[in-house]
Order: structure tokens, then sequence, then C-alpha cells
């Protein structure tokens, strides 16, 4: 044992995680979807014995194997049927493709093989290979597999139809008016969506197979002759150059594909709304859907519309305007409230009228701690009961919720620990987080606002004024697909600063966004035709 | 410090517009008052239209070098140890003016915090804001003072609207204050804004073309003129001569009268702190464009390194000690010079540019 083996732990060769067999190169033991793998030797036996290894046969409890005999060109050939239990529409499977093989192969006699696709078959996604590699990848993909004695070839069935859940409400963006549907996990379904929306032939869905196991589909989605072709060129580079081995989740893709990790901002925009993630196309802006989340991932996006929630386009203009200054407010005070408060009570107390200052002291004659320490045990005790709110299921929700009031409120007060006023503070800055429409910059906004009751404690004002800046800074430097975050405020754009000041009435909305460069800048024109003198 | 994309016309004017504002509605009034009295305002008017003259005469003769930058241009018109020299020299006086309003603002916050606060406490809240931005660039020291600019504009305008009971035309009487001569000495013989047309011409390399040097240098140079016209008009309005020379920061002289409701006058010190913004966003201008000139001085690429050293220094000259040479001492020492000597050698590496024939358009980099 060398020394170093006493303070670090390094697992035996027996206890590594191993996939495949040891002798086998460790990157090649992956079916990858278009790789030249072990091809079939025309020879049914052993075609099928290569293929049963292939899928680890004996390991697999899932993979169905049903062997039969199938009449082609008037004689009588094996033929073998694979599937996974679960991946595959099962109805499907016996009506589409065992019945025509085994009976009906025997009334609508197949003179040969090409026949059995050509005739027999009725499913509407059928293709023939010889590549094992190729079967592997479909087979997980939900195909049916045939290998037919005496034809060389395999023919993968389409025939997925997995449980699943179906298209329903929007979880986490709710509207009042406006279409109800969201993205599933299914990646056909949310693609499906977002055509039924944008009826048009230049939208246009490529798609990827990330992770080198996992193999999960996505899909880059944007319109053709609107969306800037370098974006687009960028964020297929940035998905294809993807070297990991499984991908899950729009919020995993995300991380992978942003430019600055470190930064509290989120630098993509995640719609679970199909209507949302149709407008953004419309817009100009690309769209990523991956398999199995129910989260379209938009790009690029700016910080001003990260405040932006989904109902915003349903709105009147006048109630939009209102409602993003109202949010606007309730950010800044999630951020910068309890350091405020810090800051006045230690440094600025002139600034409160006389009466009030008079009672914030009052009130704090009973604590015993310095005003910092009193609101970091209030926001802590807030983030534990809302990370508790966030795990627990929904009917011990109301008890944590009773229980986080009791001895946030009432408690905390009666046994001097913290002062009445605080919790009015803490409180205002909580619920200033949950009405900020981006889930990720009410969490940006909930980290960083420890850091200013840092600052406020130490340099009052002074210091928040400092801590601003720099954030200011940051937030400014960062970028989304190349688009600055704060862009068309800073940098300026023409035009930009009063259209994000001031949300335009509908129909006055008649060019895209310059910054992300669309191919076609205008976007309506004379939108109320009937205002015209002429119709 | 990273490079960037070029910037446009509104965000060159909004730069210039905040680094000047830093220095012209913090303390000018102050010297202004001092030298000629409460009809300063009429002089800071002159003063503004002269400025914008000047301004057209150098962009004119500036045209080609746009790509180039005051740095890069002095090294190649004037070949040698002497541009390099030169260089220094306008970086070390962009340093003594940053010192200066250093310590200005050090001695305004001061102030506003607890007795017991010391200048080098205040110090690092404002310096390490400036050493991150002049890290991250020029383009985010443009985005900065995008955003805080209409703060800066909106607390002029609350200044202005709610000391309207304190304004009192006889406070500007007589017109002409200390005589026509002292007013067309001020206004004419000493040029205003050279320390900025030094400033734009060192970071016009940033800027996409020549229109947006010229377009955004000369609405700058108009709304500078603008501000500080209406903010100097406001304090010799607000104040009478003589109690108004007696006040070394207008600025927070003003917020102090303000008493519209009391509940505005107890907002006084958010004021200050937005003009704390505007000075840490100026004082990283200077930063990078002394950075700038250094970079230029001894031929290399990159000029980040200097970066910390520069803050450092504007941090001990701010905090000189009061003696016979305080910070305020090397500053009025150089601002006695410094006219005629910006614009002495803005014309003198203009003119040797064209002697020489440097050639237009190339970049350092593609040199």
């Amino acid at each position: 044992m060398k020394f170093r083996d006493l303070f670090f732990y390094s697992p035996r060769a027996e206890d590594d995680f191993i996939l495949d067999e040891p002798s086998a190169p460790s990157d090649d033991y992956v079916p990858q979807m278009n790789e030249g793998g072990p091809e079939l030797t025309g020879n049914y036996r052993k075609d099928k014995a290569a293929f049963d290894k292939e899928m680890e046969k004996d390991l697999n409890g899932d993979l169905k194997i049903r062997e039969f005999t199938v009449r082609v060109g008037g004689r009588e050939a094996k033929c073998a049927a694979y599937f996974f239990d679960g991946l595959v529409d099962k109805n499907g499977v016996n009506d589409f493709i065992l019945r025509p093989l085994m009976m009906g192969s025997r009334t609508t006699e197949a003179r040969s093989y090409s026949d059995i696709m050509n005739v027999l078959l009725v499913q509407s996604e059928v293709k023939e290979t010889n590549n094992l590699g190729t079967l592997a990848f479909d087979i997980n993909f939900g195909s049916v597999i045939l290998l037919i004695e005496g034809y060389g070839k395999a023919i993968s069935v389409d025939a997925k139809g997995w449980e699943h859940r179906g298209i329903e409400s929007p979880e986490v963006e709710k509207v009042i008016r406006g279409p109800n549907d969201a993205f599933s996990e299914q990646l056909r379904e949310s693609t499906a969506l977002i055509r039924h929306l944008v009826r048009n032939k230049s939208l246009i869905s490529r798609e990827f197979a990330v992770g080198t196991i996992s193999q999960t589909p996505v899909s880059l989605m944007y319109i053709k002759n609107v969306a800037d072709p370098q974006l687009v060129r960028e964020a297929e580079r940035r998905i294809t150059s993807l070297d990991i081995d499984y991908l899950f989740s729009s919020a995993e893709l995300e991380q992978y594909m942003e430019g600055s990790s470190l930064i509290t901002l989120p630098q993509f925009m995640a719609t679970e709304r199909p209507d949302r993630a149709a407008r953004a196309l419309l817009l100009g802006r690309a769209v990523v859907l991956v398999d199995g989340s129910p989260f379209a991932i938009v790009m690029p996006t700016t910080v001003f519309e990260l405040n932006e929630s989904a109902e915003d386009h349903y709105l009147r203009t006048p109630y939009v305007n209102v409602i993003r200054l109202i949010r606007l407010m309730a950010f800044l005070c999630s951020l910068l409230l309890p350091g405020i408060y810090v800051a006045v009570v230690n440094f600025h107390g002139e600034i409160l009228p006389t009466d009030m200052l008079i009672s914030i002291v009052a009130a704090r004659d009973k604590v015993p701690f310095p005003t910092i320490v009193e609101i970091i045990i209030m926001e802590l005790s807030l983030e534990i009961i809302r990370e508790a709110g966030a795990r627990v299921p929904t009917p011990s929700g109301t008890t944590l919720s009773i229980v986080g009031a009791l001895i946030l409120g009432q408690a905390a007060v009666s046994a001097g620990i913290v002062s009445p006023i605080l919790i009015i503070v803490v409180s205002i800055a909580a619920i200033g987080s949950f009405a900020t429409p981006n889930y990720y910059l009410g969490i940006s906004a909930r980290i960083l606002r420890f850091g200013y009751i840092f600052l406020g404690a130490v340099g009052g004002f002074l210091g928040i004024t400092a801590g601003l800046f720099v954030n200011v800074v940051l937030w400014t430097c960062t970028y989304s697909m190349g688009v600055p975050m704060f862009v068309p405020v800073a940098p300026i754009t023409k035009g930009g600063v009063p259209k994000t000041l001031l949300y335009p009435q509908i129909w006055k909305q008649d060019y895209r966004d310059d910054y992300v460069n669309p191919l076609r800048r205008k976007k309506q024109q004379s939108a109320r035709g009937w205002k015209n003198k002429e119709n | 410090m990273s490079g960037g994309k070029k910037i446009g016309p509104a965000s060159t004017a909004i730069l210039f517009l905040n680094l000047s504002m830093a220095k012209y509605l913090l303390v000018l009034p102050y010297f202004m008052v001092s030298e000629v009295g409460n009809s300063a305002w009429l002089v800071i008017l002159a003063k503004g239209i002269a400025a914008i003259g000047l301004f057209l005469v150098i962009a004119a003769l500036y045209k080609p070098y746009v790509g180039l930058g005051l740095g890069q241009l002095t090294r190649r018109a004037l070949t040698g140890p002497v541009g390099s020299v030169l260089n220094v020299i306008i970086a070390g006086l962009m340093l003594v003016r940053g010192g200066v309003l250093f310590r200005i603002l050090t001695e305004a916050l001061q102030t506003l915090e607890t007795d017991t606060v010391t200048i080098e406490y205040v110090g690092l809240f404002v310096l390490l804001p400036v050493l991150i931005c002049a890290m991250k660039g020029f383009n985010a020291n443009v985005n900065a003072s995008i955003l805080i600019l209409p703060f800066t504009v909106l607390s002029v305008a609350l200044i202005s609207l709610v000391l309207i009971p304190h304004y009192n035309i006889d406070n500007l009487m007589p017109v002409l204050g200390m005589g026509e001569g002292k007013i067309i000495e001020q206004a004419f013989f000493r040029l205003g804004g050279t320390f900025e047309l030094i400033y734009l011409l060192t970071l016009s390399r940033s800027m996409a073309d020549y229109g947006t040097f010229k377009k955004g240098g000369l609405i700058g140079v108009g709304a500078i003129g603008f501000f500080s016209f209406l903010f100097t008009l406001i304090y010799c309005l607000s104040i009478p001569y003589p109690v108004s020379k007696n006040f070394f920061f207008p600025l927070y002289q003003l917020t102090r009268m303000i008493k519209a409701g009391s509940f505005l006058q107890r907002m006084e010190p958010t004021v200050i702190f937005v003009w704390t913004g505007v000075i840490i966003c100026a004082l990283s201008t200077l930063v990078i464009s002394a950075a700038e000139l250094l970079k230029n001085s001894v031929d290399i690429r990159q000029g980040g390194g200097f970066v910390p050293i520069l803050v450092m220094m504007i941090f001990f000259i701010g905090v000189l000690p009061r003696s016979e040479l305080d910070t305020y001492g090397i500053y009025r020492i150089t601002v006695n010079i410094s006219h005629y000597f910006y614009i002495g050698v803005i014309f003198l590496v203009l003119i040797c540019a064209r002697l020489r024939k440097v050639e237009r358009g190339l970049t350092y980099e593609t040199a």
C-alpha cells in the first residue's frame, strides 16, 4: 500500500463499476446509431446467436423474443421477433406485425423477401439493415426487430408505444387567459405541439442523439427563414460537441450549453408552454427540446425576457406595464430589502421617520443578537422551511406551513429571538422571490440576498452600492448564445430601450428584436388594417 | 482586462457623460463659484459652447485615426521614447485625477457613515468594484454606465424639482458677477473638457467608426454641457454668494437642503449613493484608459496586468495626508497646467501624425 492510499479512497479493480467485458476497449461497448458494428452473416442461427449476445438476452428480463415461421416464396422460414416489453405497443405488435407474418403470409403469399416489407408489414416506419449496432439502437427506441431465415438482413419495424403522461396543464407557468397545454416528457408529442401552432414548412426540427450511453433524442427547432443561421450553427455546434455518457433533462443540457457557469443569472429561458416556445421561434429564437423533459430551452434570452411571464402577451398593454413594474419591484425587494434593512438599522437610521425609528429600536430592545445575526437566523429558517416544503408530500405541507408560520411568526418574536419588523422584511423578500416569473432568477435573488445582507452590515448603503455595481458589471458581461443578457439596454440597441421600459401595444410591435439578427426583421405591417381609410 | 466588441454612438455618449458627470456635478460648481461668483452658470454655458467647437475641430483632424486610439497614435506619430514618455505622463495625470475623485468621494461618504469609519475602509468599498470593473474591460464599463446614468439623471431632476421653493432669482444678481473680463477669461482662455477629450481619444479604439466617435462625442459634450449648466444654475439659484463658495461638495449641500415634506430629505443618502456608482464608473474608465496608454508605451498586447497597480496608485494618491502637498494640492498644480498641456498634446500628436503620414485605419494588432 502506498502512503497516499492511507488518505485517498482507491477502489480495488473488482469494486469498479464495469459496463462491459474488461477486454473490450472502454469507448467501444456502446452501440452507436451510425457506427459500423458487426454485420449479420446471413446465417440465421449465427445471426440470432450474435444478436442474442448483443442484446444480453440472458441478463435482460424485459427483452422478449417470439419465434415463429413465416411463409416466403412457397417455403417456411424461421423468424424471430425481438422487442422490449413496455417500450412497444403490444396490440400493435400482435395485430400489425405478428398476425400478418404468421397468418397473413399464408393467405397473401409473399413471393420474395421484399414482399414482407412491401406487402405484409403495414407499419408506417419499416427499414432493413444488417448492422447489429443499428438494430440495438432501434430496439431501444421501441422498434421490433425481425430476423428471418434466409433473408440476410434484419427488419426494424417501428412500434413504439410506452406508457407516459399525457398532455396536461402547465404546473409552473399558469395563465388565466391563454392556452392551457404543456409539454410532456415525450419529445415527439412536444415537437408536435409546436408544429400544431406553427403550421409552416419553414419550421425545422433537427434531431440529435446526445449521450454516448443514453442516446437521448434532442430536437433543435427553428424557423428557417427567420432565425439567424449563425445562432442555429452555434446551437448545433454546442449540442453536437457534447461528449457525455448520458442526458436526462433539458436542465442538464442547459448547464452544458451555457457560457458562464458561476454567474447566478440563468442564461437560457426554460418554458413548459408550447405557445411560449412557438412565439420564441417566430421571434427568431431557437428552441431545444430533450426527450424525457417537459421543458423547452429558449435561446438566446435576455434578463428582461426572464422578467416576463407567460401571460404578458395575452394581457392588454396597460395591465402588462403595471404588472411588469410590480414584478421588477418584487425582484428588487427580494434581492435587496433585507440588506437595506440591516444597512438602515446599523448605519442610516436618519433615513427613517423618527417615530418609526423609535418603534424599531423599541422592538429590538429585547433581541439579544446584532441585526445581522437576527436576519440570518430568520433567512436560514425560511430557506429550510421552503426546502422542506418542496420535499414533503402535499398533505404534510399544510402542517409544515402551520409549524413554519408559528415558529417564524409568533414564537420567534415571543421568545425575543427576532423583532417583529424583521418578520415583515423577511416575508416581503420571500414573497418577492415567488413573484419573480423565472424560477432560476428567483433562486439567484435568494442566494445574492445573503451577500447584500453581509454588505449592508459591514458597509451600509455604500457596501450595497459596491455590491450592486459588481453585480451589474458581472451580469452585463454575461452572454446568452453570444447575445448580452442586458441587451437592448446595455448595450443599447436602436429603439430597444423604450420597448423594454414600456411594453407597446400588440399592433405596434412591427419588428422582431434586432439583437437576435432575424432574417425577417418585419413581423407585421399595418396590423390593424381596418384603421386605414382605404379599407 | 478583456477587449470586446465595438461600441455605438449612444454608448459612447453615455460613457462620456458618465465619466464627465463624476467631476462636473460633484465639484465643478464649487470651483467655478470660487473663481467667478454666482455668474458661474454663465461661464459654464460659454465653456460648453467652446467645448463643442473644440471637439468638432479635433474630431475633424482625428478622423483617420479613430481605430488607433490616442495611445497608439502617440507612439506612431512621435516615434521612440518620446511617444512612450508622453503616454506615461498622460496616464499619470489620469491617476492624479482619479486620486482626487476618490478623495472627494470618500470624504463625502465618510460624513454619511459612522464617525469611526476611516478613509481606507470607505476606500475598500469604492476601489474593489473599480478593480473588478476595470478587469472586466471597457464594454463592462460602458454597460454599467448605461445602467447607472438614468438614476443619475433622475437624481438631478429630483434635486432640481424639490429645491424649487429655495430658488431665488436675486441670488443670480448681478448677472455678470465679478465682471465680464473674468467670465471671458474663464470661459475661453481656460478651455473646458480637454481632459475628457483625452479620454475620448484614448478610448476611440473601441468605437465602431468615425461616425460613432463624432456623433457620440458631440452628444456627450452637449449633454454634459447642459447638465453641468443646469446643475450650476440650480446651485447658484439656491445658495447666495458668498455662502455658495464655502461648500466643497455642492451636490451634498444641495441634497441636505431638501426639505420637501421631510421624507425626501431623508432620502438624501440614497442620492449620494447613486453618485457613488457614477464615480466608480468614472474611476474604472480612468484606470482602463491609463492601462491602455501604458500598454501602448511598452508595446504589449494585454494591459490587464497594469489594472491592480493603477488602482493601488489611485488609492495612495487619494489618501495622501493633509500636509503641505496633499491630494488636492497635487490636483491644483496639475489642473493649472493641464488645460494647455492636454490641448497641446492633442494638436502636437495630430500634426505629427499628419506630417509623418501615419498609416490610416491600422490597429496595433494588424500592424
